[in-house]
């Protein structure tokens, strides 16, 4: 029990392995740094320990106000958008039990693109081309776009019951639906839309403000701690259905409430940043490759690993081709594939990935 | 408690696989399964572990019929081990074994002193101990069943349920695993029902068996008393000749198409 911290105090026990401690610490760290990397990075550079003075509530001035009402709020976005995805894709992979899974296979990205394009086309007045409502209102109808595509992913794939097969195949189906209703929509709306409703689907985080940081925060902390109370039952989800049923594990419920957390993560993510793609995938893997297959190690390290991914792509899409500011999906994708296929080819065996 | 099912129907939507069985599994004993391929034994079992539903009839575990318990608590007194289960080949031994104390957990208590008692106690029993902290993807063929094997253990059950363990394992596993379980049969007084395919193996191993035929029960009982020719002919449709094994005094059949292939 030496490789192991044991934690026990009257019926409260709990057993963590030490090395994943460590390097969950290591993580949090690196969080960290990217993120007052990303606070000095930008048009005017603010050196690091300027920064630490401004966040300990130091002497206003031009800095302070640059931190405080531009890349603060922008940053912390980045983060909790990459880290409601990367937590949402560790639970899919664990709910469908493939690694491959990710929130925008099963298409919860795309519907969430529907729903920001249809509230672009009815709050668009067609005369001048200018929104007719607050553009604030947009996350509300990608949520509910992006949520309700998980919950008809669901429900068609019912049968007795959902397996995971199934789950994958009719969420391909129902991705490559709503990508056709953004063309549709895309096509027949204003021109003036094309680069809003572009921008949107590649993901960013441009503009973004202290009320989105508000909001997006508090919903994943939220699910965070809902996701955390479920680690066991996500470790039982791994393995074959009838082990499960056999431990005694509710496996189509747990299933449900799983598959429910998993959207409603990746749809907050989704409503206020877009179709940042990817790091649902690779924040879980990255995690695998780090310590092993069980939830309690893999859960808060891909919420770290993919709240640093994104975090560290928008200070590339927002100062490598400057002054351009590139929506940030482009760098987590850019990024995310070549590494992606590097973990493929150097990873042969996890692909397999079971025993 | 006993297991034990009655006018149990099974079937997947209109095909009827097993028809009014009505068996009693003996407690603390060995009771083999056999059949052909496709019989419904594994069918069988799964139901009785009630990881399928019967399209008509009861199981009992004691007196209480299996789908009107909880599935937690039968998970204390019946475990599952169905056949080459998946997992993450990157667990441990220890990861994936202590998962077996899922029933006895709950989400704030995740390690008692009891789970690491039992848990050592499943390592040591299968021989897993020194390789506790390996991964499953580096351990053999036989070391993997004994790590799942370990994992019922770990769910401290009267009755263990196997469905064809023995299964892509070479000889030398195979009897590995089938002494490991006779032990915890001899030792521990557990009750163990395997479905198995190999007809003198479950010949040496079981104190009860099943043969299955048609979709009904062709025989139960001691393989001394009911494994015959005949018995072999009908449920397997083979020839055979039986003789008594030389080292354990059970039943052998030594099996042949036509004889004068080889003379």
């Amino acid at each position: 029990m030496k490789n192991f911290l044991i934690i026990r105090k009257g019926n409260i026990s709990a057993i963590y392995e030490k090395r994943s401690i460590l390097i969950l610490f290591i993580t949090a760290i690196i969080c960290i740094l990217s993120i007052l990397f990303s606070l000095s990075m930008g048009q005017k550079h603010i050196p690091i320990f300027k920064i630490i003075q401004v966040l300990l509530g130091g002497a206003g001035s031009g800095d302070s106000l640059i931190i405080h009402s531009i890349r603060l709020p922008r940053t912390l976005v980045a983060l909790f958008v990459g880290t409601s995805l990367g937590l949402a894709g560790a639970v899919l992979q664990g709910v469908v039990k493939n690694p491959l899974a990710a929130p925008n296979i099963i298409g919860i990205t795309d519907s969430g693109s529907v729903g920001a394009l249809i509230f672009l086309t009815i709050f668009t007045n067609p005369k001048n081309n200018a929104l007719t409502t607050s553009i604030f209102y947009m996350p509300i109808f990608a949520f509910i776009g992006a949520f309700s595509a998980v919950l008809l992913v669901y429900f068609l794939a019912f049968k007795k019951g959902v397996t995971p097969y199934r789950l994958i195949m009719i969420g391909i189906a129902v991705a490559g639906a709503a990508k056709a209703l953004t063309s549709i929509l895309i096509l027949n709306g204003p021109v003036v839309f094309i680069k809003e409703a572009q921008l949107w689907i590649t993901g960013t985080v441009y503009g973004t403000n202290w009320t989105h940081v508000k909001l997006l925060s508090s919903w994943f902390m939220v699910l965070f701690v809902l996701t955390i109370v479920f680690t066991r039952e996500l470790n039982i989800q791994n393995l074959d259905d009838g082990i499960s049923i056999g431990l005694g594990s509710s496996v189509e419920k747990n299933r449900f409430i799983l598959m429910v957390l998993s959207a409603a993560l990746a749809s907050g993510a989704v409503a206020v940043g877009g179709g940042v793609s990817f790091v649902g995938l690779i924040a879980p893997h990255i995690c695998r490759k780090l310590t092993n297959s069980s939830f309690e190690n893999i859960l808060p390290l891909s919420a770290l690993v993919g709240g640093i991914i994104v975090v560290l792509s928008d200070v590339a899409a927002r100062t490598l081709f400057f002054p351009l500011d590139l929506p940030v999906g482009i760098f987590t994708a850019g990024v995310g594939a070549p590494f992606f296929i590097y973990l493929l080819i150097k990873n042969q065996q996890t692909l397999r990935g079971r025993i | 408690m006993s297991l034990s099912s009655s006018n149990l129907t099974l079937g997947y939507g209109d095909h009827i696989v097993l028809e009014d069985i009505n068996v009693m599994i003996p407690k603390n004993k060995i009771t083999i399964l056999v059949g052909s391929n496709g019989c419904g034994k594994s069918t069988l079992l799964k139901t009785m572990a009630r990881l399928l539903k019967p399209v008509s009839g009861k199981v009992f575990l004691g007196d209480v019929s299996i789908f009107e318990k909880s599935s937690k608590e039968i998970a204390k007194e019946l475990a599952i081990l169905t056949q080459t289960p998946m997992a993450p080949s990157d667990l441990t031994v220890f990861n994936l074994i202590k998962q077996g104390r899922y029933p006895y957990q709950s989400w704030f208590s995740q390690w008692s002193k009891e789970d690491e008692k039992i848990v050592n106690y499943a390592l040591e029993k299968t021989g897993l101990t020194q390789i506790q902290h390996k991964k499953i993807s580096d351990l053999s063929g036989g070391q993997k069943q004994r790590v799942w094997i370990a994992m019922t253990l770990a769910q401290q059950t009267d009755t263990i349920l196997l469905d064809e363990p023995t299964n892509h394992l070479d000889i030398k596993y195979k009897i590995e695993v089938l002494d490991l379980l006779k032990n915890l049969n001899q030792h521990e007084q557990r009750t163990i029902v395997i479905v198995l395919h190999d007809i003198n193996l479950a010949c040496r191993y079981a104190d009860h068996m099943i043969a299955i035929k048609d979709g009904t029960v062709y025989g139960e009982g001691e393989p001394k008393k009911i494994v015959t020719e005949k018995l072999i002919e009908d449920v397997f449709g083979i020839n055979s000749k039986i003789i008594e094994c030389p080292l354990f005094k059970t039943p052998m059949c030594i099996t042949y198409q036509n004889l004068d292939m080889i003379s």
